[in-house]
């Protein structure tokens, strides 16, 4: 059997096959990797270095500049709630405070794996406040009911 | 009601959104046609005449941009749209490209042929899936309907990249954005070089935000007459708002420039008991009732010491505590700044955290000197625009709190 390790740079050298392998393509396979392993794993940028002569530092680089890239495992799907002046003045907080209640702490994820919850800055979608983005699309105005579904449905 | 709503660029909004038969029906591409038919440097001379200044912030003349890449002596030349849109408080480039994408592109097509662009870049910021998808969907059937063709240099097809961000508000800065898309921390550069000598890959290189974009199909089709049409002297043409906080229709509003800032507000439902407006999003600043008179137009918000920016307006009432809100935009300038000059990168978490000692009102009594001190440090010692507006705000709210003006 081959180690975790090998297969996940197996996984994401197939991955660098299909967008290529110069530098300009590195956040986009680092999207990919997130979306497939819900973090960027050391085996990955490993595999990144080899087949994109990018080292492991410039990756870890990227993963903590940008908020969509993760160190470390967040959950299959992620729910961003907004928390920025429109949001704030239409109840962001108390909205957050009821994702820590049925979700677990912000950036863990649930004990299925299926899901986390995380603040985030504003989402361009004040006038639908409080914004929150689901599974990347947008689910605003957020409303308590919509994160009470989300934890019935990993609990 | 004495406000106009004009949907120049918005008015495709609505049901037909995104249809590449009624754009193409109701006049879409004839300014393509057009410019192919003109050639690159009568294009360039129509939209340097209009006087279009582009809206991404910077307020700079859109054909004097264009016209440095035309001439640029490097055959290899980039356009970049910019649709990183991550100031808070700001909507308007995703509405627009939710109401008609195909005005956007082709503002982009015709922006690639004018400068002879060998690529053009589409940089979406990541929390945009939804636009991105939108934005690749008509761009295929752009594609697909043989429009791409000839757009290029020497008469082969344009070819154009989307490119989605990080998750980072930095990126929209041009050099930020140039960084990321090169595979690196979308760390800003020192300018100049500016972008259209040294930009993308160090290529001569156009950046321009959507809502500028959208505004070249009618200015070519029509001539720079059609901008000049409305709007002011200085400021010619319409301009797009993003109105949210406590108003009751917040939204995406186009107005001609020269709009009372308290129309727009009566536009969207707000206006009688406000307490203040902040104008241009976090690195904006806050503008009290007194001032709601003030006309939106470049130079009338110069005349009031404040800003049009990315078109931001976030309206709030009389129970707000502005320094809450302040407390916030802080917290957004401290989580966003990319870290590498040391008075942005330490001034934001100082900043925020004396934001937050007097918003939650347990401050040691000397923050309001310290935070104007370092609000001039940051302004004055920082690369790039976010340091150096990152107290942009809170220099208006303690002025107008030694002036009396907050509610609470
Ligand atoms: C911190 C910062 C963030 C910015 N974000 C954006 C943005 O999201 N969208 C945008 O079009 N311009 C943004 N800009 C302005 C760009 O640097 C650039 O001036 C603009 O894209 C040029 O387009 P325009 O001439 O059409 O306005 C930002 C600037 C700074 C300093
Ligand atoms: S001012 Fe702030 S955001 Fe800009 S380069 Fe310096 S640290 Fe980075
Ligand atoms: S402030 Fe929440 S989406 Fe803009």
């Amino acid at each position: 059997m081959p180690e975790p390790g090998r297969e996940i740079m197996d996984r994401v050298g197939a991955l660098i096959d299909e967008t290529g392998c110069e530098r300009t393509q590195l956040l986009e396979v680092l999207h990919r990797v997130q979306a497939e392993f819900q973090h960027i794993p050391r085996a990955a940028a490993e595999a990144i270095e080899q087949r994109m002569n990018v080292p492991v530092a410039d990756t870890y680089g990227l993963v903590t500049f940008y908020d969509l890239l993760t160190e470390h495992p967040v959950g299959r799907s992620v729910l961003r709630i907004c928390e920025d002046v429109p949001c704030c003045l239409h109840g962001s907080d108390q909205m957050a405070e009821e994702a820590a209640k049925r979700l677990g702490p912000e950036g863990e994820p649930s004990a299925d794996g299926g899901v986390s919850w995380t603040r985030c800055a504003c989402l361009g979608l004040c006038d639908k406040a409080p914004a929150a983005l689901w599974r990347e699309q947008p689910l605003a105005p957020l409303k308590v009911h919509d994160i009470e579904g989300i934890g019935d449905s990993h609990a | 009601m004495t406000a106009m709503h004009e949907a120049v660029l918005l008015r495709r909004r609505g049901a037909k959104a995104g249809d590449l038969k009624s754009y193409i029906g109701s006049g879409g591409l004839a300014a393509l046609k057009k410019a192919r038919a003109i050639g690159p440097e009568e294009t360039v001379r129509i939209l340097t005449d209009s006087g279009l200044v582009g809206r991404g912030g910077a307020a700079f003349p859109a054909g004097r941009k264009w016209e440095s890449v035309r001439t640029a002596k490097d055959p290899i030349r980039y356009v970049v749209l910019n649709t990183d849109e991550s100031e808070p408080g700001t909507f308007k480039d995703r509405v627009m490209i939710e109401s008609d994408p195909f005005m956007v592109l082709e503002g982009l097509l015709i922006a690639c042929y004018a400068v002879s662009a060998t690529r053009a870049y589409i940089y979406v910021r990541g929390e945009y899936r939804h636009v991105a998808e939108l934005l690749a969907k008509s761009l295929r059937e752009l594609q697909q309907a043989g429009h791409l063709e000839a757009v290029g240099p020497n008469g082969a097809a344009l070819e154009v990249e989307i490119r989605r961000g990080g998750g980072a508000y930095i990126c929209g800065e041009e050099t930020a954005l140039f960084r990321s898309i090169e595979g690196y921390r979308g760390e800003p550069m020192a300018k100049p070089p500016f972008p259209t000598v040294a930009g993308l890959f160090r290529k001569p290189t156009v950046v321009n935000n959507v809502e500028t974009l959208a505004n070249v199909p009618d200015i070519i089709a029509f001539g720079a007459k059609a901008l000049r049409s409305r709007g002011t002297e200085r400021s010619p043409g319409t301009k797009l708002f993003s109105v949210s906080g406590s108003v009751d229709r917040p939204d995406t509003y186009e107005v001609p420039f020269g709009t009372r800032l308290s129309d727009l507000l009566e536009l969207a439902g707000g206006g009688k008991d406000l307490q203040a407006v902040l104008m241009g999003g976090a690195a904006g600043t806050f503008v009290f009732p007194k001032d709601f008179d003030l006309s939106l137009s470049y130079e009338g918000v110069a005349e009031r010491h404040t800003t049009l920016g990315s078109g931001a307006v976030i309206a709030f009432d009389r129970e707000t505590n502005l320094w809450q809100v302040a407390e916030r935009l802080g917290r957004f300038f401290a989580h966003e700044s990319c870290g590498q000059c040391v008075p942005c990168r330490v001034g934001t978490r100082r900043q925020h955290e004396m934001l937050q000692a007097l918003a939650e009102g347990h401050g040691r009594g000397d923050e309001r000197g310290l935070l104007t001190r370092l609000s001039q440090v940051m302004t004055d010692a920082s690369i790039c625009g976010l340091g150096q507006t990152a107290a942009t705000a809170v220099r208006s709210l303690l002025e107008a709190e030694s002036a009396g003006l907050l509610a609470n």
